[in-house]
C-alpha cells in the first residue's frame, strides 16, 4: 500500500475539530503531568486514561499519545529549571539545562529543548510512517512461537539493558507473570488465584497497578525522602524579556545535535526496553565526544541540552514501532498505551495496520501534527508551566493519592481495585528503595496473558514438542537475540569501548580539522578540545551509558519518577 | 626475649550476616511466593488430552520467582549490604533531606481509612477526610487554607467524574449531584 496515501487517510481521520482539541488538550495535560514533581509519562498516562473512557477510540488514543510526548517535555522544564529532571529520561538534560539556567539562560535553554524535541519528533514520525509498515510485514509471518519469544526478548531486553540488578529485574518480571496468571484459565475455563471473589475472576486489571506502582509509589517515595520539607527557590521567566529567545549562535550550534540525537533516539528507542533514558545519556555522551568544544560540557552548552532532548523525544517514537506492530511495550507509559488500545478492543501487533488501517496511520499522523502542537503550546505557556513546578510538593502530594484513588475507582466501580491499587503503592515503594523494576512489573503484567497464550498454541501446534523452536527459521533468529541478550552483560564492556573509541577519533579529526582551518585564516582557536584528556574520557566515566549515574549537581530538589526506562521508566 | 604487648588486644569490629528492612521486604515476598507456587501445585500441569494445563505457567514463575527470591533474601543478610541502600538510579540533584518514615506511614494509614470510607461515607467526604488528615501534618498552621483545600479537591473531582462523565463515584452519605 502507498504509505503517502495510508498517512494522508490518517490525517484526514484525525483532522476533526474534536481530535485537534483533544490533541491539544493532552499536549497541555501531558506537560502539567510532567511538571509535577513525583509524576511522569506512566503515572500521568495510567491516572489519565479513566478520563478517557467517554471518548471514541481514535479521539482517546490520540489524547493519551499527545499526554505521552507532552509529558515527556514537561520533565524538561524541571530539569533546566530547578535540576531535578521529571522522569529518569531527561536527567541527562540537567547536565548543561541547569548549568544555563544559573547563568540567566533559562528561557533560551527551555525554547531550544522545544526546538530540538519538535524536530526529532517529526523525524520520528517520518521514520515510523516507513518503519512501522516493513515491521509489521515481517510480523505478518509470525506464528505462535515467534509471538512468545518475541514477548521474552522484550522483557529480557528491558531487564538486560536498564536494570543495574538483573536478578532483581527479573524477579519483578515473574511478579508481573504472577499477578497475570490470577482469573480464568483460558485453556480449561479454570479459577486461579480467585478465592471466591467474583471480582478477581476477570482478574487483576492493570490500571490499578500501574497507578499504584508509577504514581502512588513514586509519591510515598518522595514523601519518605523528605519531599514535604523542600524549600524551592525559582526565578521567574517571561516570554516578553529578550533574554528569553535564543541566539542565532545557539541555533549554529546545536543543528548537528538535534539531527544526531533524532536519529540516534528513534534506533534506540525502537528497542523494547532500551527507551528514552538510555537514548538520552548515549546522545550526551556522543555529543561530547564529537563537540569541537566538549570543555563547554558540563557548564553550560547548548549542545549538551539540545542532544539528549532530541534523543529523548526520538525514543519516544521509536517505541511506537515496537508497540504498534508487535505488541510489545518497551516501557511503563508504552504499556499504559498498549493497555488503553486494549480496553478499546484495538489488538495491536502484526495485523493493526491491516486491519485498523485507520486507527494505526491516525496515531502516526497525529503524532505529526502533535509534534507541530507541542512548541507552539510550549514555547508560549513555559512561564505558566514553570509556575507548576512552585506547588510545594507537601500539598502536590494529598492531591495526587486522591486523584489515583477516584480514577482507579471509576475504572470498574470496584473498591478492591482500590485496595489494590494502594497495596501496589506500598509494593512499588519498597521496590524502588530495593532496586526492584516495576516497569518491569507492568510490562509482564501486560505480556503475561499473550505469553502463556502464544506458548499453548505453539504447545498445540507442536503436539507438545518444544522443538517447535529450532525447526522454524524466525524462531531461530529469535532464539539468537535471546542468546545475545543474555551475553550482553559480558560483552557491552568490550562493545562499549570499541564505540567510544571510534566516536573519540571522530571528535578529535573535526577538533583538528577545526584548528588547522583557524590557523589558515589567521585567527587563533580554543586548545582546550583534545579528546583523551577532555570531555570524551570524563563522559565515558561520568557519564556511562548503561548505569545511569547520579550528576553531582547543586540544588536539592525532586525526586524524578521513573520509568522504563523505559521509559526505561 | 620478647616484650609482652600490655594494651589490650584490639580485634577488627565484627561483621555479622544481620536481618535489615531488606531482609523483612524478601521474607514477605518469600512467603507470599511459596503461598503461590503451593497453590500452583495443585492445579493441573496438563490436562487430559495433553495439553498445557492451568497450573503449568504457574508453576514455572512460582519455583523461579522462589529461588531468585531466596537468593536476595540471603543476600539481604550479608553484611555490608545496609538498610539505607537507595538502588534507584535516577534521583539526580536531590539535595539530603534525610529519611522520613512518619510521612510515609501517614500516608499508608490515611490511605487505609480512605479506601474504608469509601463507600459508607463516599467518595466527597472520604476524600475530605483523608486530605484533612494528610495536610493537617505536611502543612501545619495554615487550617484555613487547608480545609479550602480539602474540601475544594474531592469535590471538583467528584464533579469532574461523577457529574461531567457520569464515572460512577459513590456519593455515600450526601446526595447525588
Amino acid at each position: 500500500m502507498d504509505i503517502f496515501s495510508q498517512l494522508a487517510g490518517g490525517l484526514a481521520a484525525v483532522l476533526t475539530v474534536q481530535n485537534l482539541l483533544l490533541l491539544a488538550a493532552g499536549v497541555t495535560i501531558g506537560m502539567v503531568v510532567g511538571v509535577m514533581p513525583g509524576l511522569g509519562p506512566s503515572a500521568g498516562l495510567a491516572i489519565l486514561l479513566p478520563l478517557t473512557f467517554g471518548l471514541d477510540p481514535t479521539g482517546a488514543i490520540v489524547m493519551l499519545a499527545a499526554v505521552y510526548y507532552g509529558a515527556m517535555y514537561g520533565g524538561t522544564i524541571t530539569s533546566v529549571l530547578i535540576n531535578t529532571p521529571g522522569e529518569s529520561a531527561t536527567v541527562a538534560s540537567t547536565f548543561d539545562g541547569y548549568p544555563l539556567a544559573k547563568a540567566g539562560r533559562a528561557g533560551p535553554a527551555l525554547v531550544m529543548a522545544a526546538i530540538a524535541s519538535f524536530v526529532a519528533g517529526t523525524v520520528g514520525a517520518v521514520l515510523i510512517s516507513f518503519f512501522a509498515p516493513v515491521t509489521a510485514s515481517v510480523a505478518r509471518t509470525f506464528g505462535p512461537p515467534e509471538l512468545f519469544l518475541v514477548t521474552v526478548a522484550g522483557l529480557l531486553t528491558l531487564i538486560v539493558i536498564v536494570g543495574k540488578n538483573r536478578m532483581l529485574g527479573v524477579l519483578s518480571a515473574l511478579i508481573g507473570f504472577a499477578l497475570a496468571t490470577v482469573g480464568i484459565d483460558v485453556g480449561v475455563g479454570q479459577q486461579r488465584y480467585t478465592f471466591g471473589s467474583s471480582e478477581l475472576i476477570n482478574g487483576i486489571d492493570f490500571i490499578p497497578v500501574a497507578i499504584g506502582l508509577f504514581g502512588v509509589g513514586e509519591i510515598l517515595h518522595t514523601l519518605w525522602r523528605g519531599g514535604h520539607l523542600e524549600q524551592l527557590k525559582l526565578k521567574a521567566i517571561s516570554v516578553r524579556d529578550r533574554a528569553f529567545w535564543p541566539t542565532r549562535q545557539d541555533y549554529k550550534e546545536t543543528r548537528g545535535s538535534m539531527l544526531r540525537g533524532s536519529f540516534l533516539g528513534f534506533f534506540v528507542g525502537t528497542a523494547p526496553g532500551a527507551g528514552a533514558t538510555v537514548a538520552s545519556l548515549m546522545s550526551y555522551n556522543l555529543e561530547k565526544s564529537v563537540s569541537k568544544t566538549p570543555e563547554k560540557f558540563g557548564k553550560g552548552a547548548m549542545a549538551g541540552l539540545t542532544g539528549p532532548e532530541a534523543a529523548n523525544n526520538g525514543a519516544s517514537s521509536g517505541a511506537m514501532v515496537p508497540l504498534l506492530t508487535l505488541g510489545i511495550p518497551g516501557s511503563g507509559s508504552t504499556a499504559v498505551l498498549l493497555a488503553g488500545f486494549l480496553l478499546w478492543g484495538l489488538q495491536p501487533g502484526p495485523l493493526l495496520m491491516q486491519q485498523n488501517p485507520e486507527f494505526a496511520w491516525g496515531l502516526i499522523a497525529s503524532m505529526y501534527l502533535g509534534n507541530v502542537m507541542l512548541p507552539l503550546v510550549n514555547i508560549f505557556m513555559i512561564p505558566a508551566f514553570a509556575s507548576i513546578a512552585r506547588v510545594p510538593f507537601r500539598l502536590l502530594a494529598p492531591i495526587v493519592i486522591v486523584l489515583c484513588a477516584f480514577g482507579t475507582f471509576t475504572v470498574n466501580g470496584s473498591i478492591l481495585e482500590v485496595g489494590i491499587m494502594l497495596i501496589c503503592g506500598v509494593l512499588g515503594f519498597y521496590m524502588r528503595r530495593y532496586g526492584m523494576s516495576p516497569a518491569a512489573l507492568v510490562i509482564a503484567l501486560v505480556l503475561g496473558p499473550l505469553a502463556e497464550e502464544t506458548l499453548r498454541q505453539t504447545m498445540v501446534v507442536s503436539g507438545g514438542d518444544p522443538s517447535i523452536f529450532l525447526q522454524r527459521t524466525t524462531s531461530m533468529w529469535l532464539l539468537v537475540i535471546i542468546a545475545g541478550l543474555l551475553l550482553l552483560p559480558l560483552l557491552s564492556p568490550l562493545l562499549k569501548r570499541i564505540v567510544q573509541v571510534r566516536v573519540r577519533e571522530v571528535g578529535r579529526r573535526r577538533r583538528q580539522h577545526e584548528r588547522a582551518e583557524a590557523r589558515r585564516a589567521g585567527t587563533t582557536v580554543d586548545e582546550g578540545g583534545d579528546s583523551d584528556r577532555s570531555g570524551a574520557a570524563g563522559s565515558a566515566e561520568a557519564h556511562p551509558t548503561d548505569d545511569v549515574e547520579p550528576h553531582p549537581v547543586g540544588a536539592p530538589g525532586r525526586v524524578p519518577t521513573d520509568g522504563d526506562e523505559e521509559d526505561g521508566r | 626475649m620478647s616484650q609482652t604487648d600490655l594494651r589490650p588486644e584490639q580485634t577488627a569490629p565484627t561483621r555479622r550476616w544481620r536481618p535489615t528492612s531488606r531482609t523483612a521486604f524478601f521474607g514477605v515476598l518469600l512467603v507470599v511466593l511459596v503461598v503461590y507456587t503451593e497453590m500452583a501445585f495443585e492445579l493441573e500441569w496438563t490436562t487430559a488430552a495433553g495439553r498445557i494445563g492451568p497450573g503449568f505457567f504457574p508453576r514455572i514463575v512460582g519455583l523461579l520467582g522462589f529461588v531468585i527470591c531466596l537468593g536476595a533474601l540471603v543476600n539481604s543478610l550479608r553484611p555490608g549490604v545496609g538498610d539505607d541502600e537507595d538502588l534507584l538510579e535516577d534521583e539526580v540533584g536531590e539535595g539530603d533531606l534525610g529519611r522520613h518514615p512518619v510521612p510515609l506511614l501517614l500516608a499508608v494509614v490515611a490511605g487505609a481509612v480512605l479506601l474504608f470510607t469509601f463507600l459508607s461515607l463516599g467518595a466527597i467526604v472520604a476524600g475530605t477526610l483523608f486530605m484533612f488528615g494528610m495536610l493537617a501534618f505536611l502543612n501545619p498552621g495554615r487550617w484555613l487554607f487547608n480545609a479550602v483545600l480539602g474540601v475544594a479537591i474531592p469535590l471538583g473531582l467528584y464533579l469532574l467524574f461523577q457529574t461531567a462523565l457520569n464515572a460512577g463515584l459513590p456519593e455515600g452519605i450526601l446526595p447525588r449531584f
